[in-house]
């Protein structure tokens, strides 16, 4: 056998420092009529590690819309701010109005385009209920690619739960949703699951989950968006 | 100290200081944030690309796949396009809206990184309003989509990927230019951009004329796309269909792929049947040598 080279070996193992590091989760967000409902895991791990077992990974920006942020927890945790502190603003501008749903989600998808040569590793979901009771989930990529849809799920759960989600609220024939057409009352609302079906999914989603994905267990936060404000609500799920 | 600043006691003094706070948080307003490298397109070529194939070893995939198609005719034109995004061999959606409606006289496609092409034609929209507000005309199809390759010449080489048409009815009749993430642009009749277009060429190709009905063109792009989301993996989902006519654009059809495919091709009425040929072989009589 031929005598490797100690700069052949060396090349191959030499690890390279990288801005990022995925911190795991899972997020799912289901939006329907009068409802929107986030729900994230609180396990923070890196690497085969947990680092804690109670690390929220939803924020609440206004009093009727939520954002949840699975991947990096350092990016989470910035963007997060970012948002309320350019929404406190926006508050002391306006005369203590706050923006709609539509309004945060295009302000957020401009946020993350503008880290389009260096992104934020962060997989989010912007749920809310808009001015005419319509609950409506956004979902984005890394860079902003931004979508309204009735259910989406985010983090290192999302091929685990997107299935799931998919079969259960699919109808034969699927529907894209455009909210705005369901606000002036031209299309149904594509999701008819109550809020309490919803919640029942989205244990069962988590259930599935934390079976086969290391990456997502101990508690689920859950944040459940009406007008009449947000209630919160949490379960167990497998702690191993 | 007492100085002359004491008359700017009062909201005048401290709205100066809010705004520039607040344009500092708005920081879009400013350059794209680079990262602090030594060759910042390289790195983002390698690390950030949204094109196909590119983006196996990366850390971090963005949405992007596609079929769409366009083409011109007697009676405006047609736009068919597809709605699937896979995040690497991954489907992240299935009813993307690969059709941007800049304003009521333009459409635009979106093919390549998603993220990329709505930002873009967002930016286009808002370029196409305020030449309207300034020349009080709205903007012709042929300077809107220059408008979008100069904005792509700009950042070329920093692995943005966008394959768009840009098609409207302006003053000039029907018009459908192609633009590239390179700063193409071509002129033409007949587009296909993306990882299906090849599939959509060949079916469309083969049944375009100039002298098409409105009905025909429209079934001819449903026909296209379901050719190509059938034989690309990378394409699925609904197929959106719309026209241009002369006052504008009207959203045509939005159905889904698999239902298109077997009402066009319906499946075999009798299946093939594996116990039929079990069941010929027990009446036969196996004589035993007893």
């Amino acid at each position: 056998p031929r005598q490797l080279e100690h700069s052949e070996t060396e090349r191959n193992t030499m690890s390279r420092w990288s801005p990022y590091q995925d911190n795991g989760g899972s997020c799912i967000g289901i939006g329907g009529k009068g409802y929107a409902i986030i729900a994230a895991d609180t396990r923070l791990s890196s690497g085969f590690t947990v680092l804690s077992r109670n690390q929220t990974k939803i924020a609440k920006l206004t009093d009727t819309c939520v954002i949840g942020s699975a991947g990096m927890a350092a990016d989470r945790a910035s963007l997060h701010k970012n948002l309320d502190t350019r929404l406190q603003w926006y508050s002391y501008q306006n005369n203590g109005a706050q923006p709609s749903v539509h309004g945060i989600s295009r302000m957020l998808s401009n946020t993350l385009y503008y880290r389009r040569f260096f992104p934020i590793y962060a997989f989010n979901i912007v749920a809310g209920v808009d001015s005419n009771d319509i609950g409506v989930v956004y979902s984005y990529d890394a860079i902003g690619c931004v979508e309204p849809l009735t259910h989406s799920a985010a983090g290192s759960g999302t091929a685990l739960m997107d299935p799931l989600l998919d079969s259960e609220l699919r109808g034969k024939y699927y529907k894209a949703f455009f909210p705005d057409q369901v606000s002036s009352g031209q299309e149904p609302h594509p999701n008819n699951l109550t809020k309490d079906e919803a919640l029942e999914l989205i244990k069962k989603c988590f259930k599935a989950a934390s079976e086969r994905d290391i990456y997502t267990g101990d508690t689920v936060e859950v944040k459940i968006i009406t007008k009449e404000g947000i209630e919160n609500t949490s379960f167990d799920i497998r702690a191993d | 100290m007492i100085d002359s600043t004491i008359l700017d006691i009062g909201s005048t003094k401290w709205s100066k200081e809010c705004n520039e706070i607040v344009t500092s948080l708005h920081n879009e307003n400013e350059n794209f944030l680079l990262p602090n490298v030594p060759e910042p397109a390289e790195y983002c070529r390698t690390h950030f690309s949204a094109e196909k194939g590119k983006d196996y070893d990366q850390d971090i995939k963005f949405m992007k796949g596609t079929t769409t198609l366009a083409f011109k005719f007697q009676g405006g034109v047609i736009v068919s396009v597809d709605s699937r995004a896979t995040q690497g061999p991954y489907i992240a959606s299935q009813n993307v809206k690969k059709i941007i409606e800049i304003n009521k006289m333009l459409l635009g496609t979106m093919a390549g990184g998603a993220a990329d092409c709505q930002y873009w034609e967002r930016d286009l929209g808002m370029q196409c309003r305020l030449y309207e507000l300034r020349n009080k005309e709205k903007i012709s199809v042929a300077a809107a989509s220059k408008l979008l390759a100069n904005r792509m010449s700009q950042y070329r080489g920093y692995g943005l990927s966008m394959g768009t048409m840009v098609t409207g009815w302006d003053k000039t009749g029907p018009q459908l230019y192609y633009v590239d993430n390179d700063a193409t642009r071509l002129k033409g009749d007949l587009f296909c951009v993306g990882s299906g277009a090849t599939y959509a060429y060949g079916v469309l190709d083969s049944g375009y004329r100039y002298d098409l009905t409105v009905d025909e063109a429209i079934d001819l792009g449903k026909r296209a796309i379901v050719h190509a989301t059938h034989r690309d993996a990378y394409s699925g989902g609904i197929n959106n269909v719309y026209h241009v006519g002369p006052n504008g654009w009207t959203k045509i059809s939005s159905l889904d792929t698999t239902d298109l495919f077997y009402k066009y091709y319906p499946p075999l009425k009798e299946p093939y049947v594996l116990d039929k040929e079990l069941t010929d072989l027990e009446s036969t009589d196996i004589q035993n040598d007893a």
